[in-house]
């Protein structure tokens, strides 16, 4: 016995001496392997360690679309932001207005403070329901997160060091005036799905990457629109109408959200274009929804179009 | 007989087994449940003892892990006339009901709908799904036909013969995040009717054992991969493909290449193996609501599924026999030490050298029962077999890993069989 045990006692030396020397090997050093092993992280649940890899990843290959679209997507899985957000917030600017309530006295104005000193025909429509686009379920827990919003945003529209961004410009509307017409978004559809798929990209890494572009494009528009309007601004909803707002200068509103307009339209083209990609009725209908509320808003917000 | 020097009968028995591993240099790894993974039933001896058994003789062993064990059949004849085997991951009962109690009514009610209505219970949905189906889990089913083993001399030669007809199947099931948090479904199912015939002989005058089997076997799988919100009530169907084929397998062991030391090694799909899948009409109906094949999936999966072809794989191994002293423990009948390498992956992707290896012990307390521990990948297993006569009963718990190296995403499995016959 004896003899067996130091023969047992090699062995386990010899193993465990082999097993170390193997360590190197299992060690990552590429961006794909990186990338692997931020996805087997992220099936173990440890984001942290997904973000950690990836940002490694990133840095060894900066133009690696794979790469850029996972870590955008977990920066927003982190935040728990997702899509179903997106829709809510959607379903809840395209929530009807109540229906008009008798002002007390019979004076037959509007039920709502106006946004400045300037006459806002809103204010006196019986019809129009003043709202605040916070007042969205779970709005507080978005904002807080939206540093991690620009991150992924960044991630898919910054041009890397001899490459291009991983969402093309044929996403985004050429001219706000005709972005929309008969219901119907204008864009190159063939286009934008041509240069995803120049990326390199599989498809269904392409639908994730359109995800993201679309949460994360329409939640830099709304925080925009909710936050960082340099007059203020009160928000109606108007039966019949859609949605409406009262501001001090509505042309100088109409200048300051041309660029959050075209980054909700941009929202919507991802979407649609995912849409396109995957099938399904649940894809379509977001974008459906969101097209509702776009020519809503189109309506106060954006260029002056036509005569 | 010549004598030999320990040295020179570890020489001699070591090339064979290298060239035999050399033919298969150029194997590709590739891993479990996947269409073109060698079809084979795993033995709960095996799951038991971390894997490691290339070099431990046991019949259990002989049609599936290393021909050549099926030279060392302990009684003349080995008889199962029927069995069950059952094994599932430790995940697998949340991920069904979900599946039962969320997922399927939810895509019978259809999933637009439930969002025009409830909005909360799609966020539940979808979050659940993430949340519960991340990690993937595997439900593994066996069936043990009639399976015979008999020993054969011819002259010099001691050898073996064996046949026997088994069913096995597997399911798998991962959600993952399909972007911005919108969950996608990973499915996928394999059945295999196998009929292995074994042949093994020991070489007279030489430490050796050799053997072969040829297995044919019908597989049929199905998979399922798209995101939930794309299911669609009316066409929420798995297809199912289907492909036969024969394969080559061979195997050495070398007994006493040292005092109590064993080597054994086997190349798997040696010949043949590779199968080209066809859809032939069957399909599952998973929410009962009928409606037309959709030809656009049907094609994807048979591309899919035929885009890869299996190539052979090996394992090496080598099992040391703990002496036992004659007297003083009337409670053991033998303690062995086993190690392997096998060149197969266990997931996806291409594993280091560590994921491969494999280390375990036997246990014989007496002829009735075996204990059986060992670790492989870095994750312990345990298990034990009890023969009483006519019936055998095991059990066997084990890990695997899914990931690229061993700790990164580990799975967790028990696996019970019980089987009738002369053991």
């Amino acid at each position: 016995m004896p003899r067996a045990l130091r023969l047992c006692a090699v062995g386990l030396v010899l193993c465990s001496g082999f097993l170390v020397a193997c360590d190197y090997t299992s060690s990552a050093d590429d961006a794909d392997t990186l990338l692997a092993d931020a996805r087997l992280a992220r099936q173990a649940g440890d984001l942290d360690k997904a973000v950690a890899l990836l940002e490694q990843a990133l840095a060894l290959e900066p133009g690696h679309a794979g790469v850029r679209v996972e870590l955008a997507s977990v920066y927003l899985q982190r935040a728990e932001i997702d899509l179903l957000d997106i829709d809510r917030m959607m379903l809840f600017l395209a929530e009807p207005a109540p229906p008009p309530v008798p002002p007390p006295g019979g004076s037959g104005l509007g039920n709502g403070p106006g946004g400045g000193g300037t006459f806002c025909p809103l204010e006196y429509d019986p019809r129009a329901t003043p709202f605040a686009l916070s007042d969205v379920e779970g709005y507080a827990a978005l904002l807080g997160e939206e540093a991690a919003v620009e991150a992924a945003l960044a991630l898919l529209h910054d041009v890397p060091p001899g490459g291009g961004p991983v969402m093309p410009e044929a996403l985004r509307a050429l001219e706000l005036c005709t972005a929309v017409v008969d219901g119907e978004l204008t864009y190159d559809r063939a286009e934008a799905l041509a240069a995803l798929r120049a990326t390199g990209l599989p498809d269904v890494e392409i639908a994730s990457a359109l995800a993201v572009n679309g949460a994360t494009r329409f939640l830099d528009s709304y925080f925009f629109l909710a936050e960082e309007l340099t007059q203020p601004a009160t928000w109606y909803r108007v039966e019949g109408l859609g949605l409406g707002a009262c501001v001090e200068d509505p042309l100088a509103l109409r200048e300051e959200t041309t660029g959050a307009l075209a980054d909700f339209f941009e929202a919507l083209t991802s979407l649609d274009l995912r849409a396109e990609l995957l099938g399904g009725t649940a894809a379509r209908e977001i974008v459906d929804h969101g097209l509702v509320v776009y020519e809503a808003i189109r309506l106060y917000l954006g260029p002056v179009c036509g005569s | 007989m010549r004598a030999h020097s320990p040295t020179l009968r570890a020489l001699r028995v070591v090339r064979p087994l290298g060239m035999l591993a050399g033919a298969a240099a150029h194997a590709q790894p590739f891993g479990p449940l996947q269409q073109e993974a060698r079809p084979f039933v795993r033995a709960s001896e095996a799951r038991a003892m971390g894997d490691a058994v290339a070099a431990v003789p046991d019949p259990e062993t002989a049609f599936f892990y290393n021909p050549a064990h099926l030279a060392y059949l302990p009684r003349p004849y080995r008889v199962t006339v029927a069995g069950l085997g059952a094994g599932l991951s430790s995940g697998v009962s949340d991920k069904y009901a979900y599946w039962r109690e969320e997922l399927r009514p939810a895509t019978n009610e259809g999933l637009d709908v439930i969002r025009e209505t409830d909005y909360p219970r799609l966020e539940a949905l979808y979050h659940g799904a993430l949340a519960v189906g991340r990690r993937q889990d595997v439900a593994r089913a066996t069936a043990y036909g009639p399976a015979v083993q008999a020993r054969l001399s011819m002259g010099d030669w001691d050898g073996a013969v064996g046949g026997g007809l088994f069913g096995t199947g597997a399911a798998r099931l991962r959600f993952s995040d399909g972007g911005a948090g919108l969950p996608y479904l990973d499915a996928y199912g394999q059945a295999d009717v196998i009929v292995p015939v074994t042949a093994a002989a020991r070489i007279p005058r030489t430490p050796l054992a050799f053997g072969l089997t040829a297995a044919l076997t019908h597989r049929r799988l199905t998979a399922k991969g798209a995101l939930v919100e794309t299911l669609d009530e009316d066409r929420a169907h798995l297809y199912v493909l289907s492909g036969t084929t024969l394969a080559l397998d061979a195997g050495l062991h070398a007994a006493d290449v040292l005092p109590g030391l064993d080597l054994g090694g086997a190349v798997y799909g040696l010949l043949g193996g590779g199968f080209r899948y066809r859809y032939r009409g069957q399909r599952i109906d998973l929410t009962g609501n009928g409606g037309d094949d959709d030809a656009a999936e049907i094609e994807a999966l048979e591309a899919r599924f035929n885009s890869r072809r299996g190539h052979p794989t090996w394992r090496l191994g080598v099992a040391y026999r703990v002496p036992l002293p004659a007297e003083g423990t009337p409670a053991l009948d033998s303690v062995t030490l086993a190690a392997d390498y096998v060149s197969a992956s266990t997931s996806e992707f291409e594993q280091p050298i560590e994921a491969h290896l494999r280390a375990g012990i036997r246990v014989a307390v007496t002829r009735v029962l075996s204990l059986r521990t060992g670790i492989r990948q870095g994750y312990l297993s345990f298990g034990t077999t009890l023969v009483v006569p006519g019936v055998e009963l095991d059990y066997a718990y084990f890990g695997i890993e899914d990931g690229r190296v061993p700790g990164q995403l580990g799975r967790y499995n028990h696996h019970l069989r019980l089987r009738f016959g002369l053991f």
